[in-house]
């Protein structure tokens, strides 16, 4: 009968087609299954992909004939935007502290499971309120993966102010369209409750400019709690936080004033390229390429060895983007030339300390 | 792309709108939280089916949060 009307309107064309009609739907059946399969598999290595997903299912979700998307839908959402940032900022967060995240539905579960498993479990609101869903997920992620064993350690105020700092950040990086919501939803009621918060995130502003938020004080605070963990010198931690916080600071406007008198090198006192603390010490190493590269190379060698001979167990190595390549033979030529000291993390800047955008970085260890 | 070969990650345990009751239910604590029979953990404030915001255990003891963000900021575990 479809023959029939095929040839009566001259179609006749599309008879073998809708002959094969089942078949053909069994194959597009098995190709979308396979596909859709092998971009799940793809999205755990690639986030983009996610947030692809996210696109076709957040409309799709809205609508009342899809609502059983709306679990995916979200999931895709939030998982590629926190994966996207992730990929960005990661290299320059101390290492494994950022790590991808997933989200796991939980649906049925008995108490005594519930209460071996350890774990919060948080409500996600629906698709309609998914802009509050992806600032909540972002500031959550990052409050459980800062200062891994070490957050109880970690005075409040400043564990507060970094998963804030951190989060608007990301957010602004990301979805900058919620950057508004972020500060309304999650940062005025934190502001409300600490005022102080205000102050630190200042500081964490001006330090970052340079990078050396994360590159520094993030690294120093974590090494400073992970040693004192089970000491007498835990009480002393938020002294501790505000001298690393303020070194920093006095090593910048040194730093900062010489740059524009044109004599950084000179305008830094030698006592402020180290900072020995209670607990730790730590020095800073700034690269700055030379005329004549090789013998370049040397001098941040030696400076390197004066550091060891000093006593300086925590070594930071900081080279600009527009140098990369040189800052690179640097940190190479330590690690073979001064065995006394170990690489222990090579890391990306958001910005040098020049200001410029990018950046390299490299903490070496006392071995 | 990450690597292929570190494969650990962060997980977030969270339970879906769609799903709350039932979950409440396998937990054997729907019927405490539609009579208002708890609290938030934080600021003491009745917990009821539209302000549960998060579930968290305590000790040998399921603690309830609510939706108010100042709460859902004491959040944390090591």
């Amino acid at each position: 009968m479809i023959n029939e009307i095929c040839l009566k309107f001259g179609l006749e064309f599309l008879c073998p087609i809708i002959q094969r009609l089942p078949v053909v739907l069994l194959y597009g059946f098995l190709f979308f299954f396979f596909l859709k399969g092998f971009i799940d598999f793809l999205a755990n290595f690639i986030p983009q992909i996610e947030t692809l997903k996210s696109k076709v299912y957040l409309p799709l979700a809205k609508k009342k004939a899809f609502k059983k998307l709306s679990k995916q839908a979200i999931k895709s959402d939030i998982k590629g935007g926190v994966n996207t940032a992730i990929l960005k900022f990661a290299s320059e967060f101390p290492m494994g502290w950022l790590k991808p995240m997933e989200i796991e539905w939980v649906s049925n579960q008995s108490s005594e499971d519930f209460l071996d498993d350890n774990e919060i479990v948080i409500r996600i609101r629906p698709v309609e309120n998914q802009n509050i869903n992806f600032v909540t997920a972002v500031y959550y992620f990052l409050r459980k993966s800062f200062f891994p064993k070490t957050k109880r350690i970690i005075p409040e105020s400043h564990l507060e102010a970094s998963v804030l700092f951190t989060s608007r950040k990301i957010i602004q990086s990301e979805k900058p369209e919620l950057k508004n919501l972020f500060e309304d939803y999650i940062l005025e009621p934190e502001v409300d409750k600490n005022v102080k918060i205000l102050n630190i995130l200042e500081k964490y502003e001006n330090i970052d400019k340079q990078g050396f938020f994360t590159s520094t004080f993030l690294r120093e605070i974590h090494a400073v709690a992970s040693e004192v963990k089970w000491t007498s010198m835990r009480s002393e931690m938020p002294r501790e936080i505000s001298e690393i916080l303020k070194h920093i600071e006095d090593f910048m406007d040194h730093y900062n004033n010489g740059v524009k008198q044109d004599k950084w090198t000179d305008s830094i006192p030698a006592e402020l390229w180290t900072r020995l603390g209670p607990v730790t010490n730590y020095g800073f190493l700034l690269i700055a390429m030379p005329y004549k590269v090789t013998s370049g190379v040397n001098a941040y060698v030696n400076r390197a060895k004066n550091n060891i001979q000093n006593g300086i167990v925590r070594l930071y190595v900081f080279g600009a983007e527009s140098e990369r390549s040189f800052a690179d033979k640097v940190i190479k030529a330590i690690e073979f030339q001064v065995p006394e000291y170990k690489l222990t993390e090579r890391f990306k800047l958001s910005h040098d300390y020049r200001g410029g955008v990018g950046g390299i970085g490299a903490l070496f260890v006392k071995r | 792309m990450f690597n292929i070969f570190h494969r650990e990650k962060t997980k977030i345990k969270a339970v879906s709108d769609q799903d709350l009751i039932p979950y409440l239910k396998s937990l054997n604590i729907y019927e405490d939280v539609l009579m208002g029979r708890v609290s938030c953990k934080f600021c003491g404030r009745k917990i009821n089916i539209d302000n549960l915001q998060a579930l968290l255990p305590h000790g040998q003891k399921i603690c309830f949060i609510c939706s108010n963000i100042k709460c859902l900021t004491h959040l944390h575990h090591d």
